[in-house]
């Protein structure tokens, strides 16, 4: 450390002593978890360099800390401290800046983790293998079965037939939507038909993504794993029968509203939380819906649901074109 | 020896020339939060660097010259399941395949982020395999062309599948247990597809050339000796059998097993198949390459214009490919372009719209090291020593160096070492070396340029690789010493 740093920092240092002190404390609370408890680094840069990576000046470095650096993920703490607060912890840094301790050595670690998350106002949609649950064959009407087949060894070119692959339960085209810890859902491409909804959390990934930035998958098990209890599981066939066909889907207010047909009738399907953890409301709109419709329910789907629109009877939806132009299911979470 | 010759010897002794002098190598910052595992990349019209990354949807960046300072702002918020192939039309709409659908991302409203997700086609299975890896490249003539991977063996299907499954396909290492794995296929704007070429194991780099020639990678494996680099053409065969099981033309006429019939006739098999134009031999040359990009910069990447760079997934590394046609067959050479001075895990390569730049985008997933993240590799201006080109001769090879060669030593026959061998495309994974053979260089003529130089061989054979070392002696004239000294050109045919 050169003669001049020593005499800055040592100056700073007794003509502000108690506010670096505060800032001190500032640091601890605010800085530490990416800087690191004394400093030299973590997440973010190491501080105790004789040079800050931008600009070592007072001046520049409280703007910094004001201001964030976004590109960077170092935010704006003017948005979280006062002025005081931020002059405080500008001096602190100052005071440690050319202590050059060591940074500690960290491979591939970030903040990163294997449960991603939504929130009400800005739910998360992922596209992955999802757990098939205990669903029913019914309700894969439009999937394709695969079977067990005679294990294969490249080395020798002989298919053993007392050994076989077989195959494991998943769902090959599914998307998953998490509104926070109120609602998580899976809606599936193949047969355009929500599956099912649980709340509590969303997903652990560490299956397919390893843990943390960690990107090692696990053998044989790639499937996230659901956080929290189901509260809806799509049973029997789909309600409206014929082929489906997915289109894509559009975000309305940052809420994911499904583009699909069935049967030569186009869909939209916007799902967002009910009044309990579990429940949902499904938003439907449609366009060529001729006549009176019917769909169809099973018993224990049909306890759960209710319409805002047309006669719900024994189990049936009955739906005349301008009823079904728009119309909401709501689903009480099963208890 | 002059002194000035001298230290540039040490020093190129010290460090490889092509990083140090000619290219710079700089890692790209992304926010803590993101975990950087890229499988698309490409540029918009406006010069944002567009990143599909495996769990946080894409990424868009103005690139700054300060490499820790990418402005990185989230186009895509949705998190893509397997998003491998990229092709950005503007800064509000882009292209991504994902694995159960080609898919139109755009931003509608204009605050920057995409709201409409709309499925252009999903014309293919999917069955639950973890392999199943699509990319895309934009066709000439509108739509693109789409490879669709095979599955692998280290991971089941799921019982409910997208798609037909055909026990047949399911067989064998990798395999193609529902519809069109294997192929290359052609989708058209609306979605609508059709079948392109077949046989491929793990295609996972597909690119176009200036004339729109299609060029695919391949991996080293069952029935890949070792990694091809293929010149796809329409409804061509290119040796991995179980993609045959979606042909219904070949499960009618000639057998419903396409991996046991190939098994069982070897010389069918070698008649059937379009070999490699471009065989990089595993190991040293390259572990797992990803996709092939050509070099249209025009020499604003510096002196190969025209050639192919290709990214190698389990290897520090990027390699170059050069091609020549030979009795109207497109047959070529290979060469390391970086070594080591990179991370592994090079997926997907772009050049800046600059051209001075080549963007490589890393990712390394469930086997290796884990490695991620994008690198940038810049043409300083300074003209590298390395070998330009190398092209079949009716008794040997010419070889084109980048720089003029110190005559004496470029003379001089043991500063070239040349051994033959070949690879076995079989049902076993990979190959070893077959028939190793030392080439006796009869001669080495220089031109007068000082930039060619013919070499005279004995033992041209047909259906071989002929690798070239250049051995430590060889110098340029300025002193400098060849920094990639290794080459192997794959001969198909002879002149």
């Amino acid at each position: 450390m050169k003669p001049f740093h020593i005499l800055g920092v040592l100056f700073l240092c007794f003509q502000l002593h108690g506010n670096a002190e505060q800032g001190k404390a500032v640091f601890a609370a605010y800085c530490a978890s990416c800087h690191g408890p004394e400093g030299a680094g973590l997440i973010g840069p190491n501080l105790t360099d004789a040079q800050v990576l931008h600009g070592s000046a007072h001046e520049q470095i409280r703007n910094v800390i004001a201001n964030g650096i976004p590109s960077k993920a170092m935010p704006a703490w003017s948005a979280i401290l006062s002025p005081q607060q931020i002059e405080d912890v500008t001096l602190f840094v100052e005071s440690i800046m050319g202590l050059n301790l060591p940074s500690p050595v960290l491979t591939g670690e970030s903040s990163v983790t294997p449960f991603p998350q939504g929130t009400l106002a800005r739910p998360l949609l992922m596209r992955t293998f999802m757990p098939k649950l205990e669903l029913e064959d019914e309700v894969f009407a439009h999937h394709y079965t695969s079977r067990k087949t005679p294990k294969y060894k490249a080395k020798t070119g002989i298919f053993n037939i007392d050994d076989f692959d077989l195959p494991i339960d998943g769902l090959p085209g599914a998307i998953a939507v998490n509104f926070g810890e109120k609602l998580s859902y899976c809606f599936d491409t193949t047969e355009c038909r929500l599956l099912y909804a649980w709340s509590g959390g969303f997903m652990d990934m560490t299956n397919y993504w390893g843990e943390g930035s960690g990107n090692r998958r696990k053998k044989f098990g790639y499937i996230g794993e659901l956080l929290g209890p189901v509260s809806y599981m799509a049973s029997g066939p789909a309600s409206l029968s014929g082929e489906p066909k997915f289109k894509g889907y559009r975000k309305v207010n940052s809420i994911p509203e499904f583009l699909y047909s069935i049967d030569g009738v186009e869909f939209t399907l916007r799902i967002e939380p009910g009044e309990a953890p579990g429940d949902l409301l499904c938003h439907y709109t449609s366009r060529n819906w001729k006549g009176k419709r019917s769909l169809q329910f099973t018993p224990e789907a049909a306890e759960q649901i209710q319409s805002n629109k047309g006669s719900f009877k024994n189990g049936t939806l009955t739906l005349k074109a301008k009823e079904a132009a728009s119309f909401t299911l709501s689903i009480k979470a099963n208890s | 020896m002059e002194m000035s010759k001298l230290v540039s010897i040490v020093f190129a002794a010290a460090i490889p020339a092509v990083i140090a002098q000619s290219y710079r190598v700089e890692t790209i910052d992304f926010p803590p939060h993101v975990a950087p595992e890229v499988g698309g990349l490409d540029f918009t019209p406006e010069g944002e660097i567009v990143v599909a990354l495996r769990r946080h949807g894409v990424l868009m960046a103005m690139p700054s010259e300060d490499p820790s300072a990418f402005p990185w702002h989230v186009f895509a918020e949705d998190i893509l399941h397997n998003s491998c192939g990229l092709q950005a039309i503007s800064k509000n709409e882009i292209i991504v395949s994902q694995m159960a659908e080609l898919t139109r991302i755009k931003d509608e409203d204009g605050d920057g982020i995409a709201d409409l997700y709309e499925t252009i086609s999903d014309q293919w299975g999917v069955s639950g395999n973890y392999h199943e890896t699509n990319t895309i490249v934009p066709h000439p003539d509108g739509g693109w062309y789409i490879a669709i991977g095979t599955a692998s063996h280290n991971g089941p299907t799921f019982f409910n599948t997208k798609g037909a499954f055909s026990d047949m396909g399911r067989l064998g290492r990798n395999f193609a247990g529902v519809e069109w794995k294997g192929w290359v296929l052609r989708v058209f704007e609306d979605g609508s597809v059709t079948p392109f070429a077949k046989g491929f194991r793990m295609h996972n780099g597909i690119g176009l050339d200036s004339k729109g020639r299609l060029f695919a990678t391949d991996n080293q494996g069952d029935w890949r000796g070792t990694s091809p680099l293929y010149l796809v053409e329409k409804d061509h065969f290119y040796g991995h059998p179980s993609a045959l099981v979606w042909d219904e033309e070949f499960t009618k006429n000639v057998s419903e097993n396409p991996l046991q019939y190939y098994m069982d006739n070897r010389e069918q098999y070698e008649k059937d198949r379009t070999r490699a134009v471009v065989e990089m031999p595993q190991g040293f040359m390259c572990n797992s390459p990803s996709q092939p990009l050509f070099d249209m910069t025009e020499g604003r990447f510096g002196p190969f214009a025209g050639q192919i760079f290709v990214g190698d997934i389990a290897g520090a590394r990027i390699i170059r490919c050069m091609l020549e046609e030979v009795n109207g067959q497109l047959q070529g050479a290979c060469v390391k372009f970086v070594d080591h001075d990179l991370r592994p895990g090079n997926n997907r390569l772009v050049f800046s719209p600059d051209g001075r730049s080549l963007y490589t985008g890393q990712t390394v997933r469930g086997w290796g090291n884990p490695s991620e993240g994008l690198q940038r590799i810049t043409f300083t201006g300074k003209t590298p020593f390395e070998v330009q080109s190398m092209s079949l001769q009716k008794s040997g090879f010419k070889i084109r160096f980048t720089k003029p060669v110190d005559k004496a030593s470029a003379s001089e026959l043991s500063n070239y070492a040349m051994s033959r061998y070949w690879y076995l495309s079989s049902h076993r994974y990979g190959s070893n070396q077959k028939d190793m053979t030392e080439i006796a260089i009869k001669d080495a003529e220089v031109s007068q340029d000082g930039l060619t130089v013919s070499l005279k061989i004995d033992g041209l054979e047909a259906k071989r690789i002929f690798e070239l070392n250049l051995q430590e002696g060889l110098l340029a004239r300025d002193g400098s010493r060849i920094s990639q000294p290794q080459i192997c050109y794959t001969a198909n045919t002879l002149r």
